[in-house]
């Protein structure tokens, strides 16, 4: 099985189609994404320059297993598998995903998006014995981690937000 | 806990009158081939292949479109562009076609069943596959509150597509010109 990304021309990533390994085989019988692209164009209507093969197996610069084991690092692809929103970089040969604060810079090794300050290690709140994992969140205008204590909150008489939400 | 100051007044928008318009700008060399939907609908309309044959009913004037290479091509690129510009997926449901003469407008009407809500549209998109610049409108009839019965023009134009609720009753605008306008109608329900 090939994945290949369908791009709109302003390079985000459309949507991603499977594709026969057999599909993109050249003369000599050698998977050759040229061959896959002018499959793409002939049977989808889109411009095959629009059609980018992109790897199932590659997160964050690198290549893991079926068995989300760490796998031989010389098949990483293209940074990440393409998902429908990404960017792709000709430049940087990678799929980028969105930008998800200002201040966060991408790290062109793993092709992910970086906080400027590293994320605390990870603490917990003890309530009635059991131990709950703190969550925190990051605050852009202060550009720094807030930290949000796992609290367990009572539902009070008035408050309908659970039943408005499983009314959607 | 009780606010103060101004966080006190908040706003919560529970629904609303969502409309889409635009081009359909694909690649170049890999433009809708409206000529092909046009011959579709210019085929049904020869063989009187309607929706409805019942000529009391609101579709006994709307054609069938077979299925086409431009036709996959318009509704992919509706689906798809949707998807990744308002984050809404898109299943098409229904598809018509109609052609409009010199004077003539459309009935007044909208492609949701009211006794089957549940499984009647979300959208409805119309399309200009070949028409007359100027010639005519789609008005959307729409409710403000009390102010009811208000309506919203939008111009159809070639390869255009206008996009609103399904339960918006809405007409066609009578043509202006002596060509025959033909447009398209897809309705979509968003999941």
């Amino acid at each position: 099985m090939a994945h290949f990304a369908k791009i709109s021309e302003d390079n985000i990533v459309l949507t991603v189609h499977v594709l026969n390994n057999s599909d993109m085989h050249n003369a000599d019988g050698v998977e050759d994404e040229t061959v896959g692209q002018a499959y793409l164009q002939q049977h989808n209507n889109w411009p095959a320059s629009l059609w980018i093969q992109t790897s199932y197996n590659t997160r964050g610069g690198k290549y893991y297993n079926s068995d989300l084991s760490l796998g031989n690092q010389s098949k990483a692809f293209r940074g990440n598998y393409a998902v429908i929103g990404m960017t792709w970089d000709a430049d940087k040969n990678a799929f980028i995903p969105e930008k998800p604060y200002n201040s966060w810079s991408l790290n062109e090794t793993t092709f992910t998006w970086e906080a400027p300050v590293s994320k605390p290690e990870q603490t917990y709140t003890t309530i009635n014995g059991i131990q709950y994992e703190d969550t925190f969140t990051w605050n852009e205008s202060t550009t720094s981690w807030d930290k949000t204590e796992f609290e367990i909150v009572p539902i009070e008489n008035d408050d309908l937000s659970m039943f408005n939400a499983l009314r959607v | 806990m009780q606010k103060k100051g101004l966080s006190e007044m908040q706003k919560k928008v529970l629904s609303e009158i969502d409309l889409y318009q635009g081009y359909v700008s694909m690649p170049e060399g890999f433009e809708i081939n409206r000529k092909e939907i046009q011959m579709s609908i210019f085929s049904s309309y020869v063989k009187n292949d309607t929706i409805s044959n019942n000529p009391l009913d609101y579709s006994s004037l709307d054609y069938k479109v077979p299925f086409s290479r431009a036709l996959g091509m318009l509704n992919t690129y509706l689906i798809e562009f949707f998807k990744i510009k308002y984050n809404k997926d898109l299943i098409n449901k229904e598809c018509f076609g109609n052609l409009y003469i010199l004077g003539e407008q459309s009935i007044l009407r909208r492609l949701v069943e009211p006794l089957d809500l549940r499984n009647s549209a979300d959208y409805t998109c119309i399309y200009g596959v070949e028409v007359e610049n100027n010639s005519c409108n789609l008005i959307i009839e729409y409710d403000d509150n009390r102010r009811k019965n208000r309506t919203w023009a939008i111009p159809i134009r070639n390869n255009y597509f206008i996009m609103f609720p399904s339960i918006q009753r809405y007409f066609i605008t009578r043509n202006r010109t002596g060509k025959i306008n033909t447009i398209l109608t897809m309705t979509y329900e968003s999941i």
